[in-house]
């Protein structure tokens, strides 16, 4: 820092200057030099009188000053020295905590609970976002339920015909709405008129149920009439309607509707008179896949430092969490041993704590080889894992920093 | 104040010091006692004198006893007593610490590797003392405080001698670096060249009167400003510099160069209009003319010129204001 221009009085400081600099003499030194004190003095180990005292000889005497001034730049300089030396332990010690912190975050247990949480941090918007789909849809289902419970009985009233109608078309664009990302279902449902249920019709919606679910057939039937006659009057209009829009958006309302309709109705009978058809289609789904995942092949071993072969092994997640829609579809079995998640991923239960980044040390275990049972004898901890598994079934297993590949005979 | 009374009074505080000291050698408690007393004797003079008198240290007394113990390097103190008593294990850890230290102190001083050596060879003889007053040795050691660091002092001691040394083999030698002859020879040449055209005559009757004023404002400052404007015109620190001494940011310095600037200029021109009958005009116009003759040297220098100075035996001043040692 330079003594401003600025701030100091220029004539004063030129006057100072020319009156009080004097020629630099090295070899001035002070007969009473005190090194002891000097040293104090530069090292601030004086105080209260002593230094004032000190001070006012110094300001008195050159030599002394000139020995105090030459010891204070002696002494920067070494503590220089001595910092920069002092600086480069911090370094080593700093790089080693990097590398402490590191080693902790290199640790397989480390590195999976912070790879679970950005997972989690990065499938939570999506679960809930798809919840709230569901829940749509589910809302959705229910008020058309609802309301083909109230149509029947308001057969006798054209009037809450009308309005049911209204209310269903007011649902199915809102559920589209809420589809396509725009959730303003609720507001739609307060809005339309028959969204709250009648006194009447919900007095009238207990002592229907029953019948609705005889009629469920019935209605069926004639709601794939009203579609097919809504379908076609809308494939004949349509040509000729280039330009009326609205009428169009009528028809397509009805076709909309009536589908919705038909979806409901199905899903009712089937839920209602076909329990065991989804039963056995479950049983054959899981069969399916079972069966699948037998056939498939298990993946080549990816090589350790390949870098395709580990985006590719981290892609399959991704997707299944960037598609909502398809999650369920991709979305992997799972199975639990002793708080060990596994996720069915190419034909090998994975342990959900894998991570293919990682160069961890590889073992692979050929069910009840030599290796097998050693590893079982030394490693009991690995024994629910090793033995829970079906003797044709592959599992990737990360146990105490280190990947067993349970392979079949 | 003896050992004794001085144990008496402050015996918890010596008590702790003995108790940081990590390694005693074969130093005794008394002879610890001994040094910290030699200590307080030079830097706690006052409150060892309104001690003496009392039964017991006063509050006041203890707790700036209590401030001079915690500053004192115990460790660096027993070493040194240690070693100024000849023990044989404080010697070989001083030597393992400090030798090559203190030859690259010395180097630095003497800017050769041979008179590096013999500069720390003969600092060793003096910390050993190889003088001896009254039949026993004296080193070098025994004034060592403990108020700074060991290694601290042991520049300073090194500093020193390498001065004494210097000066001692220099008496025949011009001690004056070719710019101060340049600058007394510059001074001689002035009275000659006075004119006597009244132009010239008033700036020199501005000039006269503004040294004059200003070595009576410099005269008229507290012993910290003048040292301040030491520090920064006279020895040329930097403000950076001036603020490890006091303690201070260097922004600080700054500021309080700015206060003492203001002061000297208030003083000068007090001065011109009392002392010189200088109006209003001629006070701005003296500073303003002899701020640009910058060429005019004084007939002495006026830090020298200030009667705390005159108490000390120095050479007089020459007109030039060098001091021609020889």
């Amino acid at each position: 820092m330079k003594f401003s221009r600025q701030t100091k009085d220029g004539a004063i400081d030129n006057l100072l200057r020319a009156y009080v600099s004097r020629p630099s003499n090295p070899n001035q030194v002070c007969p009473d030099f005190d090194a002891d004190r000097a040293n104090a003095y530069i090292e601030r180990g004086l105080t209260g009188a002593v230094r004032l005292q000190y001070e006012a000889h110094l300001s008195e005497c050159a030599g002394c000053r000139k020995s105090v001034v030459a010891l204070l730049r002696m002494a920067e300089a070494d503590s220089l020295s001595t910092v920069t030396f002092a600086r480069q332990e911090p370094k080593i010690t700093r790089l080693s905590r990097l590398k402490e912190m590191f080693g902790a975050l290199s640790q397989p247990q480390w590195a999976m609970a912070a790879a679970a949480v950005i997972v989690f941090a990065v499938s939570l918007p999506l679960f809930l976002s798809r919840n709230q789909t569901q829940e749509a849809r589910q809302d959705a289902a229910d008020q058309s339920v609802s309301e083909r419970s109230a149509v029947t009985p308001a057969e006798s009233s054209p009037s809450s015909t009308a309005k049911a109608a209204e209310a269903t078309a007011a649902l199915v664009s809102a559920s589209k709405q809420r589809e396509s990302g725009d959730v303003k279902i609720d507001a739609l449902a307060k809005n339309s008129p028959a969204a709250i249920p009648a006194p009447e019709s919900a007095a009238g919606f207990a002592g229907v149920v029953e019948p609705a679910k005889k009629a469920e057939t019935k209605s069926a039937v004639e709601s794939e009439e009203a579609q097919r006659k809504s379908e076609s009057v809308t494939v004949a209009q349509a040509p000729a309607q280039t330009g009326a829009a609205a009428a169009s958006q009528a028809g397509r309302t009805d076709a909309d509707q009536a589908r919705q309709q038909q979806q409901t109705e199905k899903d009712a009978a089937q839920q209602v008179a076909e329990p065991k058809l989804a039963a056995r289609s479950n049983e054959d789904r899981s069969k399916e896949k079972t069966q699948r995942a037998e056939e498939i092949a298990p993946p080549p071993a990816p090589p350790a430092d390949d870098g395709r072969g580990r985006s590719r092994m981290a892609r399959p997640g991704g997707h299944a969490l960037r598609d909502s829609d398809s999650a369920d579809a991709v979305r992997p079995e799972e199975r639990k041993f002793n708080g060990k998640r596994f996720l069915l991923r190419d034909g090998a239960w994975t342990d959900k704590d894998f991570d293919p980044n990682k160069d961890l040390p590889v073992v692979i275990i050929i069910r009840d080889s030599n290796v097998y049972k050693e590893v079982l004898n030394k490693r009991p901890g690995l024994k629910p894992f090793l033995t829970g598994f079906q003797p044709g079934e592959r599992a990737i297993i990360v146990y105490k920093g280190t990947v067993y590949r349970l392979i079949p005979q | 104040m003896t050992v004794d009374e001085f144990q008496h009074a402050f015996e918890s505080e010596i008590g702790e010091l003995l108790a940081r000291i990590q390694r005693r050698y074969s130093v005794s408690d008394a002879e610890v006692t001994a040094a910290v007393h030699a200590s307080a004797k030079k830097y706690l003079a006052d409150t060892l004198d309104q001690t003496s008198g009392n039964p017991g240290p006063t509050d006041e007394s203890r707790k700036a006893a209590g401030e001079f113990f915690a500053s004192l390097n115990a460790d660096d103190l027993c070493l040194a007593t240690a070693c100024a008593k000849g023990d044989d294990a404080a010697w070989e850890d001083f030597f393992r610490d400090y030798r090559s230290y203190m030859v690259s102190v010395a180097r630095t001083m003497t800017q050769d590797a041979g008179a590096a050596e013999q500069l720390a060879d003969s600092t060793f003889a003096e910390l050993y003392g190889l003088r001896e007053s009254g039949g026993a040795r004296v080193s070098k050691f025994a004034f060592y405080s403990g108020r700074g660091s060991l290694r601290g002092w042991l520049r300073a001691v090194v500093f020193q001698l390498s001065a004494d040394h210097h000066r001692q083999s220099s008496r025949l030698v011009q001690t004056e670096e070719p710019e101060d002859m340049d600058r007394l020879a510059h001074a001689a040449e002035k009275p000659e060249r006075r004119s006597t055209t009244d132009l010239d005559y008033v700036r020199d009757r501005y000039r006269d009167g503004v040294v004059a004023s200003l070595r009576s404002a410099i005269a008229d400052l507290e012993s910290r400003e003048r040292l301040l404007l030491a520090y920064y015109y006279y020895d040329e620190m930097t403000l950076r510099e001036i603020g490890q001494l006091f303690d201070v940011h260097e922004a600080t310095i700054s500021r309080w160069l700015t206060k003492v600037q203001k002061r000297i200029r208030k003083l000068v021109e007090k001065g011109l209009a009392r002392d010189h009958r200088f109006n209003r005009r001629e006070v701005a116009e003296a500073i303003e003319q002899a701020s640009e003759q910058l060429d005019i040297t004084v007939g002495d220098y006026l830090l020298e010129s200030v009667p705390g100075d005159r108490k000390r035996e120095k050479p007089a001043p020459s007109p030039g204001g060098a001091v021609a040692r020889r």
